[in-house]
């Protein structure tokens, strides 16, 4: 080995004793590590518990015999055999006539309504929420400091902190509090889903505002734009295809917590997945549960359609 | 340095390419031979860069033949065309390095080409130290040794630009191509690179070929000089054949761009 290679490996060694480190990158990484081996070590999770042998034939039972469909155990028992499929079908048609469909539907329309309202609001939102926005002079490159910054700084926190509000209290509770409010129907429902999607799209929003390459912005101010010709003109088309990406996001996950919210006497499919429940008929329970997964996959096909329709669109 | 192989050797014939339904390039006839300095000149849209992708094997030709060493790159498989990109060094304009990490980190990369994910992986979290070494002596021909452990995003432009050129002769490659490197930075810089880059071609004896648009630079730096407009080659000469009416003519506003024909879309 060559007289230099060895200089050269000493160097190296040299230049990364001396690299700039992160503390904080580190500090979290120990801190995590730790907190996980915490959460195992210290908590009341008892591993063989979950198999006990009471649970297990609780398990058993609800498979071999509760899911079953009502007509299929019928058949089952009396080994008549004939007929069952046709039997299940009317079994089913007849459930989805009588409830399923009217709950599918007001699921659909309940989440609908409330991800339209909370998606335009939170676009509204989004603006006086953006840090980048709200200041004397928005997307400067080296923000400017000084007492005139204040009144815009003040406004955006004050902005963000009540988004904060709106999601930090959950739909379910939400929902809660304007059942008793307006007593029971759709509204509660819809509002408290509303609700809780303007706080969490609104914040998303803004970020992604706050995110955006500052350059055509900036030039649009230099010649004497105003901060709204500049949010409706310039910002919006530049985000439109993150907002809707996160909108219909929410919308999917509205559709299930419309669900959900059924379990507190709205008239969604919730409600009867708790009313089958109640009356111990888990088959009927099982038909619910599966409406509301169809359900979120018809949202999720409708999104892509919406969103592969705006791509195309040029 | 005493150069250890042989450049690389480049035949295109009747090479076209069609992106997105625009043809971009067409019915281009080039011979480059192993070690050549040649400088690619032409407006912006002429298909440099498209040419260039070419050549890196980045692009595959729609039609006609691009032959890299005497092999015909349509033809590779996908781990047969990995292989012959990793050959192939290719700074890119706007030096296309992976901001958050390590120059050294930036530099190794370079090998990505021949090793699977698990060594590459490796590379990141415990890199060997005679990659160390290498990295670091290319950074010192480079004159930037002492940035190793900088973050990537710390450096300047010139640095960047520097460290994207680390990376692609970490590689050790047989060519060394750079799209547009003289917009990127201000004039001294630019010329400076430009020397840096003919000097380690020549010493390691590898193809170089660089677009650009000075004149100037390509008459001090390049012994030839190919032209492209409207997509097709309508230059090509040794560099003291090459008259100023003539690169002027090859910059001409006009019908050029009108005549880069419209293909029907799919």
């Amino acid at each position: 080995m060559s007289a230099s290679h060895i200089d050269r490996r000493a160097e190296v060694v040299r230049l990364r004793a001396e690299r700039p480190r992160s503390l904080t990158v580190r500090f979290s990484l120990v801190f995590f590590c730790a907190l996980a081996v915490f959460a195992w070590v210290s908590g009341e999770i008892d591993a063989v518990d979950f198999l006990s042998k009471r649970r297990r034939a609780n398990v058993e039972r609800f498979l071999e015999q509760d899911v079953l469909p009502y007509p299929l155990r019928e058949s089952v028992r009396t080994e008549g055999g004939g007929g069952t499929l046709e039997l299940l079908w009317s079994w089913v048609a007849e459930l989805w006539t009588d409830r399923g469909a009217d709950a599918f539907w007001t699921t659909l329309w309940i989440s609908t309504l409330a991800i339209v309202l909370a998606g335009v609001s939170a676009v509204i939102l989004s603006a006086p929420a953006a840090r980048t926005l709200m200041r004397t002079e928005p997307f400067a490159r080296t923000p400017a400091r000084g007492a005139g910054e204040w009144p815009w700084r003040i406004c955006a926190e004050a902005v963000r902190f009540s988004l904060v509000g709106l999601r930090a209290i959950p739909e379910f509770v939400w929902a809660f509090l304007f059942l008793a409010l307006f007593g029971p129907g759709a509204w509660p429902a819809i509002l408290a889903l509303a609700i809780h999607n303007a706080g969490i799209l609104g914040r998303l929003n803004a970020d992604t505002v706050e995110n955006l390459d500052g350059g055509p912005l900036r030039a649009l101010r230099s010649l004497g734009a105003s901060r709204r010709q500049v949010f409706g003109l310039a910002i919006l088309p530049l985000a439109l295809s993150r907002f809707l990406l996160y909108f219909f996001y929410r919308f999917e996950t509205c559709v299930r917590e419309a669900t959900v919210l059924g379990m507190l006497g709205i008239v969604s499919l919730g409600y009867w997945i708790q009313d089958a429940r109640a009356r111990q008929r888990y088959d009927e329970m099982v038909l619910f549960v599966v409406l509301g997964a169809l359900l979120v996959l018809v949202a999720d096909v409708l999104s892509q359609l919406a969103r592969a329709a705006l791509r195309r669109a040029r | 340095m005493i150069s250890r192989r042989t450049g690389a050797r480049f035949r295109l014939s009747g090479a076209g390419l069609v992106l997105g339904g625009v043809r971009v390039l067409q019915g281009v006839d080039l011979a480059i031979e192993p070690g050549e300095a040649v400088a690619l000149v032409g407006p912006s849209g002429a298909g440099k860069t498209s040419l260039l992708g070419l050549l890196n094997a980045s692009r595959r030709a729609t039609e006609g033949v691009v032959e890299l060493n005497g092999v015909d790159l349509a033809g590779l498989g996908q781990r047969a065309l990995r292989r012959a990109r990793a050959t192939v060094g290719f700074v890119h304009q706007d030096f296309a390095l992976v901001p958050n990490v390590r120059v050294a980190q930036n530099v190794l990369f370079g090998k990505l080409g021949g090793r699977g994910f698990l060594q590459g992986l490796r590379s990141m979290v415990a890199p060997r130290e005679d990659d160390l070494v290498r990295a670091h002596g290319i950074l010192e021909r480079l004159g930037i040794a002492d940035k190793l452990y900088q973050r990537t995003d710390t450096l300047s432009g010139g640095e960047e630009q520097r460290v994207a050129l680390g990376r692609a002769l970490f590689q050790d490659p047989v060519a060394l191509l750079a799209d547009e490197p003289v917009a990127s930075v201000d004039p001294a810089r630019a010329r400076d690179l430009v020397a840096l880059m003919q000097e380690l071609a020549r010493e390691d004896g590898l193809t170089l070929v660089v677009s650009l648009h000075d004149l100037e630079i390509a008459r001090e730096f390049f012994p030839r000089l190919i032209g492209l407009r409207g997509g097709r080659v309508a230059l090509d000469r040794s560099m003291g054949e090459v008259r100023e009416e003539e690169f002027a003519e090859l910059y001409r506003l006009g019908e050029a761009e009108a005549t880069r024909a419209e293909e029907p879309r799919p």
